[in-house]
């Protein structure tokens, strides 16, 4: 029934595959013939079992029925045997439907065993019994003395022809036998015919001298009824056999005709005993009379032959009823079996399909074997396997296709929560009841708020003091402005401004409802500094060019005034030269400062080569060796070990640190700066080193002088600015344009214990 | 036959028994003139079950399988086989015996006898034939005869007689005896 395997995929123990060829009905139909022409061979055989010679009754039919019914028994015994050991084991196992196959295979057994054993058992009693019948006494007696009355009669009858033959022998003159008269033995011979119903009396002599059995033949006499055909090379041997042995000799000739004749030879002796010839009298058995005879003796002999052979036969009989007995047992033991196979195999599969399909073999299918019920609940568990088995591939290809969407879904959100955290865009999200959904660093690092904020009303976030000014925005979400709101806001905190560029969106569901808001802050303060820084170097291009140009021709006129006063009186002089000097003092600081602004202005672009900052470094302070022999301030160094090339102008960098460095130096109080209001000596720390993960070298310049107020902080780098009530206030914008410039970044903070720090960060090369 | 199949079952096997312990055909070898003979008298054979079978104007049949074997370790090999069948027919009508006697299936002898004591011997004592081998024998080599009886016809029937060798009636075999030359 199933097909080979019956699980596709699985190799599990099931009922035995199907046996086609004993399923298929011609097969089983050729089978039947077979059995049915087998049984009829047997009976047949049974028909002529009586009239069978007794040799092949008992070799040819007897015995090698005897060992067929063995083996059948055997046969039998083995069926019986595996399918029972197979019904212990299915029950062993807990099979499926063992116990409904046990009780099936039971009792289709019990209706073809039962049956055919009592079959068995009474058909072999009545054979017996009839056998029994067979003979009986009456019939014995009838036969046995028809027998012996014809036997009698035969032998009278024979008896009479040799009385006849010796009495001739007796009584044939010697004289006329010894001269061959026929005349004179005529007589005797038809004396004694005359006394014959059928008589045939045929007389020879032995010549003197002759041989025994060189016997002559002299008459013959016989009756008018006689028959005539009798062979005369009979009487003859007869006759020469009685001669030879001097004795009477009978013999029976069957005739053509019908009919038999009795004959006896008898010698016709001298008194010496010598023998003179022989005469032989043939009697006729009527051709009726013998037939009469023989059927009587042969009815004996018949009846005999069953009787001696009584036993072979009744066991032949019984013989080819127990095999005809037990192949319609083993046709009906096996088909028994097959039916239950036939009905329980299905549902036993049905069940071990379903288990299997309980089990997540969804491919299993069974091969229906029957159009019945049975073969349509098959196909009907087929469909519902290939529906099953479909279904779960469409489950499965759309799990698939969910993961994979998933999985899309999921490294989008990954790439934009990593875009979102590393972009410098302040991300906020709102959930419809405007609370903090989602905030990035950007943003955290922006407003100042913390990861826990996420969950609590932005409101309430934002009414931070520093805060306020982004009230508007949600004023705009809660209001649900269509195009959002784009503004600037500046906030301050810590005394710092921070300009933002803000932008507040309602996010609108399919069905316009509010599902939130999202909130971009943009960091803007860097672009409005360099807008700033921008608009100076244009001013100080115009102010060097504007104003430069005027500088030298009124130093040359002041020092010309103070050449044409020289002669002046001293007074004069005096004030002119003063105020001369006045004059070209202030001019050439006016110079300086323009050149300041022009150098602001004109600052090229930085030209990048692989370069060890560590020996720009050294370089660079190697320059302040003359500065700092005298006073106490110290320039200290920590270098970096195996600090990677980093692509900078030198040129560049060292004006860099050069500022800084002088920025400290004015910080501490000049070269000759005094102890620390702590007793510590001023102390400047020159400093690199390598964050390899971040891909940067680090440049660090701490003093530990006053240090810089927070306010102060984002306006240090703002051209003009200055702490120090002098100078041009271009040194640390210079210093943040060259840095931005490489790449980089520079922020100040406060040194501990005490004092700045400038952190100048540039990329590695 | 009262109690059906069991009782002829039965039957069989207690047949079967009594004719395994039943006396042996006596044989008797002689070697001459390079040739090997065997005479065997089966006279025990001639029961009143036979005389009575024979009176009930039944054909006897009397077949002998007689054959020249050399022992060996395992199984004695046949050298030389021959087979004699003697039948006999009482006729109930006339009171005399028809006998005849065949060699290898090629009638030998047929005679009418009258008296039943010379059936008899007709039927169980035989002169000494000849086997022949198809190879010559051995020299100095023991050999023996063995002969083996199956009547007919069979009043009885044996479950043994389903096995090899188990139809046998009667069987018997000489002494060894060496074939020299």
């Amino acid at each position: 029934m199933l097909e080979t395997p019956p699980f596709v995929d699985s190799p599990r123990a099931f009922p035995e595959p199907r046996r086609r060829v004993l399923d298929n009905p011609r097969v089983l139909a050729v089978a039947f013939a077979l059995l049915l022409a087998l049984i009829a061979g047997l009976f047949w055989l049974s028909r002529r079992t009586a009239e069978t010679d007794t040799q092949v009754l008992t070799d040819v039919l007897l015995y090698p029925l005897l060992a067929v019914s063995v083996a059948l028994l055997l046969t039998l015994g083995l069926v019986l045997t595996r399918n029972l050991l197979k019904l212990w084991e299915g029950h062993r196992q807990a099979a499926p439907f063992a116990k409904y196959r046990a009780k099936l295979v039971g009792a289709l057994l019990a209706m073809s065993i039962i049956p055919a054993v009592l079959v068995l058992i009474s058909g072999s009693e009545i054979i017996s019994n009839s056998a029994a019948r067979w003979f009986s006494e009456p019939v014995d007696e009838v036969l046995s003395g028809s027998k012996m009355i014809a036997s009698r009669f035969y032998q009278d009858q024979q008896e009479s022809v040799t009385r006849r033959a010796q009495h001739l022998a007796r009584s044939i003159p010697r004289p006329a036998l010894a001269a061959g008269d026929e005349a004179a033995l005529a007589a005797p011979l038809g004396g004694e015919l005359s006394t014959m119903r059928d008589g045939l009396i045929e007389l020879y002599r032995k010549p003197a001298g002759a041989a025994a059995t060189g016997l002559v033949f002299v008459t013959a006499v016989q009756s008018s009824t006689s028959p005539r055909e009798s062979v005369r090379a009979s009487a003859d041997r007869l006759a020469a056999r009685a001669a030879e042995t001097r004795a009477d000799q009978t013999s029976q000739d069957l005739l053509e005709s019908g009919g038999e004749l009795q004959r006896t030879a008898s010698p016709i002796v001298n008194t010496d005993g010598q023998v003179l010839g022989v005469v032989v009298v043939s009697g006729l058995v009527d051709a009726e009379v013998e037939h009469e005879l023989r059927r009587a003796t042969s009815a004996y002999e018949r009846y005999k032959g069953v009787f001696v052979r009584q036993d072979p036969i009744l066991a032949s009989y019984l013989t080819i009823f127990l095999t005809v007995t037990l192949l319609i047992l083993i046709a009906a033991t096996w088909l028994g079996l097959y039916l239950a196979k036939r009905i329980t195999r299905p549902v036993q599969q049905l069940a071990e399909g379903a288990r299997a399909i309980g089990a997540g073999h969804l491919d299993v299918r069974l091969e229906p074997e029957t159009g019945d019920e049975l073969g349509s609940l098959v196909e009907a568990f087929n469909m519902m396997a290939a529906e099953l088995q479909t279904n779960r591939g469409k489950l499965e290809e759309s799990s698939r296709d969910l993961e994979r969407k998933n999985t899309e879904v999921e490294g989008r959100r990954r790439y934009i929560e990593t875009i979102l955290e590393r972009v410098a865009t302040g991300v906020i999200s709102l959930d419809s009841e405007g609370r903090l959904s989602t905030i990035n660093g950007a943003a955290q690092r922006l407003l100042g708020i913390q990861q826990t904020a996420v969950g609590q009303p932005v409101r309430e976030v934002f009414a931070r003091e520093d805060l306020v000014p982004l009230t508007p925005l949600i004023d705009a979400v809660e209001e649900r402005v269509e195009r959002g709101l784009v503004q600037e806001v500046t906030l301050t905190r810590d005394g710092r401004e921070i300009n933002l560029a803000t932008a507040a969106t309602v996010l609108a569901g399919a069905d316009r409802s509010a599902e939130g808001a999202v909130l971009v802050l943009d960091d803007v303060t860097p672009l409005i500094r360099a807008q700033r820084v921008a608009a100076w170097r244009d001013v100080a291009r115009r102010l060097a060019h504007e104003i430069k140009n005027p500088l030298t021709p009124i130093q040359l006129s002041a020092e010309r005034l103070r050449r044409h006063f020289t002669g002046a009186p001293a007074q004069t002089t005096a004030l002119v030269g003063e105020c001369t000097d006045a004059i070209i003092a202030e001019v050439e600081a006016l110079k300086g400062l323009v050149d300041e602004f022009a150098q602001f202005a004109r600052l090229r672009g930085p030209r990048m080569l692989p370069t060890d900052l560590n020996r720009v470094v050294d370089d660079t302070l190697g320059l302040y060796g003359g500065v700092l022999r005298q006073g106490n301030l110290r320039i200290e160094r920590q270098l970096g070990a195996q600090l990677p090339a980093v692509r900078i102008d030198a040129e560049q960098i060292r004006q860099v640190i050069i500022n800084l460095v002088d920025n400290a130096m004015e910080a501490l109080g000049g070269p000759a700066a005094s102890a620390r209001p702590g007793g510590e000596a001023p102390l400047i720390i020159v400093m690199t080193l390598h964050d390899g993960r971040n891909g940067v070298v680090r440049l660090l310049v701490s003093d530990n002088g006053p240090g810089v107020s927070a306010a102060d902080r984002d306006k240090l780098f703002m051209p003009y600015y200055s702490t120090k009530g002098r100078g041009s206030g271009l040194g640390l914008a210079i210093v943040r344009r060259i840095v931005a410039e490489h790449g980089g970044a520079i922020e100040v903070s406060d040194a501990n214990p005490a004092g700045t720090t400038f952190t100048v960060e540039i990329p590695a090369a | 036959m009262k109690h059906g199949l069991a009782t002829a079952l039965v039957a069989m096997v207690a047949t079967a028994t009594l004719l395994a312990s039943a006396a042996a055909v006596k044989v008797q070898p002689l070697v001459t003139e390079g040739r090997v003979l065997a005479a065997f008298n089966a006279s025990d054979a001639w029961t009143i079950e036979t005389r009575e079978t024979l009176q009930f104007g039944q054909a006897i049949t009397f077949d002998y399988y007689v054959e020249l074997r050399r022992p060996a370790a395992l199984m004695d090999r046949v050298v030389a086989q021959t087979n004699v069948r003697a039948d006999a027919k009482f006729d109930t009508l006339t009171g005399k015996y028809q006998v005849s006697r065949q060699r290898d299936g090629r009638m030998v002898k047929s005679e009418k006898r009258d008296q039943e004591n010379d059936v008899r011997d007709w039927l169980t004592i035989f002169e000494p034939i000849e086997l022949a081998p198809e190879s010559p024998l051995k020299a100095n080599t023991d050999y023996y005869i063995n002969v083996r009886l199956l009547k007919y016809p069979r009043r009885s029937v044996s479950l043994l007689a389903i096995l090899p060798g188990g139809s046998s009636d009667l069987s018997g075999r000489s002494a060894t005896f060496p074939y020299l030359r």
